[in-house]
């Protein structure tokens, strides 16, 4: 994709919040982004970074401090409420209305600035309405009242309301927030079709880094500062400026598994011989009992497998012996005891 | 399903037209009715007489007909559209079933006027008309107008300030700011004064002759006829400001706008009528239940529709026919208007959830 598919560009962006007394609290500063068509990028940062802020500076909601916001090649602050409604749409955590609608009459709202004063549906609005609603998979939620829906059905009837704005660029805060994992997955498989298919460029935040990191095309990561870090997910993660801006005291960034660990106070090592499915759910399970895996060193355990078309035997050898299992979950416990004789609890003051 | 869905459209539409004739028709046959009944039996073929000027009619009855009964129930008929269309601006704006004409403190204001010209100015000598039914009257009018135009432009200016919910709660302590300031006047009133700012309080259509007619039905028409450009906007605002600024709404000015004349609606009945309770929050609720849509093209002029009729119906009741004495206007309409909202809300439970 060329500099040509660029939709979206803010130079020397400055955002946050004026304030009468003359001291703005600056938000972030110096923001030069852009946003192609057909691109899905997923806002990230932790909380209190200012995402929402920038989404709804992005979007035109609140107004920058200063610089430039161009879309289409054009200053976005000459253009007017409608003009700028017909190139960006967005889905906000605002609270829906959920009484007297259905979802049909919802999305139907999403026509405003293509009908004439009375609000009256032609033939073409119904038809991009329901495009709208097919697209995002619910046809069959139309005639049902917004109120009865659930928490992934009413986010994608809210999509489809912004689909129905037809809008070059849709912008979301934080739409996978309040919604199960499988329906997580499914609101980002359509928004990643709305990006590479129907090619409108997608921006939301989220909280999701393992499903951003999976879906997006280019990730925004925006530092308790307000700096942000652009790149493709891999490129940013092999780099390390994802454990940068989200690693803690309690947390570390493990590039080679792709996630978070959690950090524990004393340090065990283990050791893990052998690869594949197998391996990698051993060491998932060591990890979870503040083991750390390496493969060179002292280990104050080693586990080995023996793999036989699903029948799996793990072996766990100490220093003073060893013994087999036949489901970790057996390997844990035993671990698990031997640690507690090792170091007893301690009992809480009387 | 295009085909399906277009179909579906039209058997609403269908249904909608056909609800609105009903409406219509029982309106008009409750203003017929309105101009027939009074605490004066006059035969109906004698007030059809008196309209048409047809026959050898008594001046005395073609007179309470043409001067009081006809421009009584055009007011009511007026008002209650006035009040009801106000209200459901207010609804919808503030995203707050509750909310009624009064929200922003409009009423509270033309009583200030009012009380300052009955119970501060008319006992230090300023003169006044004993009787308050005429002279004194445009008195009390412009008092309760003014008032409620100082109150409307103080919120004007705030509402480019804060935002709607910050806007909500001044008015609501606008208004009781100034009514403790109305007590407080009451404190030190004199009995027969306060009869008189109690009988303003209780609201009533009779006191309109023509000549004020004339000034109240122009400035209603003109704050009605505002509204139809707004459907959409009023739409665009039942998702709060956010999305309505994303759909391209001038958020700001069309804030202004709304309140703008729904206050202005609201005050020019308050002056005209006093302060009519009720009606504002009952006629959206009760169209919102008859017709099952938020959509403003419909609940606007639905809301007309059912405010005219139902400030018809309380007035028809309030002068009591056939009894010697009349009932306070504001009684009857938080009578009949209680149990439709009840009712309403008992049949349809996501009443209240209207605006998320």
């Amino acid at each position: 994709m060329g500099d040509g598919d660029v939709i979206l560009e803010t130079s020397r962006l400055k955002i946050g919040y004026p304030s009468r007394k003359g001291s703005d609290s600056v938000v972030a500063e110096d923001l030069s982004l852009s946003l192609r068509r057909g691109e899905l990028v997923c806002l990230m940062g932790p909380n209190g970074a200012g995402k929402s802020t920038l989404i709804r500076s992005l979007a035109g909601l609140d107004d920058p401090l200063a610089g430039l916001i161009e879309l289409n090649g054009r200053d976005a602050s000459l253009m007017s409420p409608k003009q700028r409604a017909r190139l960006t749409s967005v889905v906000l955590t605002d609270s829906t209305p959920s009484g007297m609608f259905t979802a049909y009459s919802l999305v139907a709202l999403g026509r405003h600035p293509h009908t004439r004063w009375t609000g009256r549906l032609r033939n073409e609005d119904r038809e991009r309405i329901e495009w709208a609603l097919r697209v995002v998979g619910a046809e069959d939620l139309a005639a049902r009242q917004v109120g009865e829906l659930s928490d992934g059905e009413r986010q994608k009837v809210m999509i489809a309301r912004a689909l129905a704005q037809e809008a070059s660029i849709l912008i979301l805060d934080e739409p996978t927030a309040f919604v199960d994992l499988p329906r997580r997955v499914e609101l980002m498989r359509i928004l990643g079709d709305l990006a590479h298919r129907v090619g409108i460029a997608v921006l939301l935040s989220s909280h999701d880094l393992e499903l951003s990191l999976r879906c997006a095309d280019t990730l925004w990561i925006m530092n308790s500062v307000g700096e942000i870090e652009v790149g493709a997910p891999e490129d940013l993660a092999l780099s390390g400026k994802i454990g940068s801006v989200f690693a803690s005291d309690k947390i570390d960034w493990d590039s080679e598994q792709g996630g978070f660990r959690l950090r524990r106070e004393t340090t065990r090592f283990a050791r893990v011989v052998g690869d594949g499915e197998v391996s990698l759910w051993t060491r998932r399970a060591l990890a979870r009992m503040g083991y750390v895996i390496r493969s060179e060193g002292d280990v104050s355990l080693s586990v080995t497998f023996d793999d036989r078309e699903g029948d799996v035997i793990w072996n766990v050898a100490f220093l003073e012996g060893e013994s087999n299992f036949r489901t970790l979950d057996a390997m844990v416990t035993w671990i698990k005891r031997r640690l507690l004789k090792e170091n007893p609890p301690e009992k809480p003051d009387r | 399903m295009s085909g399906s869905n277009k179909v579906n459209a039209t058997l609403v539409e269908g249904r909608y037209a056909l609800s609105f004739a009903v409406l219509a028709f029982v309106t008009l046959i409750v203003l017929v009715a309105n101009v027939c009944f009074g605490s004066a039996l006059i035969p109906f073929r004698e007030v059809v007489g008196s309209l048409f000027g047809a026959g050898e009619i008594d001046p005395v009855i073609s007179g309470i007909v043409l001067d009081f009964r006809l421009p009584r129930a055009l007011t009511a008929l007026l008002a209650g559209a006035a009040l009801a269309a106000s209200g459901l601006m207010m609804q919808t704006v503030f995203r707050n079933p509750l909310a009624d004409p009064f929200v922003l403190g409009v009423n509270s204001g033309a009583s200030l006027g009012v009380a300052v010209v009955l119970l501060l100015l008319a006992p230090s000598g300023v003169a006044l008309t004993q009787n308050l039914q005429f002279s004194g009257h445009l008195l009390i009018v412009l008092a309760a107008t003014g008032g409620a135009a100082a109150v409307l432009a103080v919120l004007l200016v705030l509402a480019q300030r804060v935002d709607v919910m910050s806007l909500l709660i001044l008015g609501l302590m606008i208004s009781y700011g100034i009514g403790s300031l109305v007590s407080i006047l009451m404190f030190y009133s004199m009995a027969e004064r306060l009869q008189s700012f109690f009988s303003w309080s209780f609201g009533n259509f009779g006191n309109m002759t023509w000549s004020q007619f004339r000034v109240f039905a122009p400035v209603v028409l003109l704050g009605l006829s505002a509204l139809f450009p707004l459907f959409k906007i009023l739409d665009a605002f039942l998702l709060g400001e956010r999305y309505a600024k994303s759909m391209g709404v001038k958020v700001k000015s069309a804030r202004i706008l709304i309140l703008g004349s729904a206050s202005l609606l609201a005050g020019v009945v308050t002056g005209f009528c006093g302060p009519i309770g009720f009606l504002g929050i009952a006629a959206p609720h009760f169209c919102r239940f008859l017709f099952k849509t938020a959509e403003h093209r419909i609940l606007v002029p639905a809301s007309m529709l059912v405010g005219g009729l139902v400030a018809l119906t309380a007035d028809l009741i309030a002068k009591a026919p056939g009894l010697e004495s009349t009932l306070p206007l504001n009684a009857v309409t938080a009578l009949i208007g209680a149990p439709v909202i009840m009712a309403a809300l008992l049949r349809q439970r996501n009443l209240g959830k209207v605006f998320g």
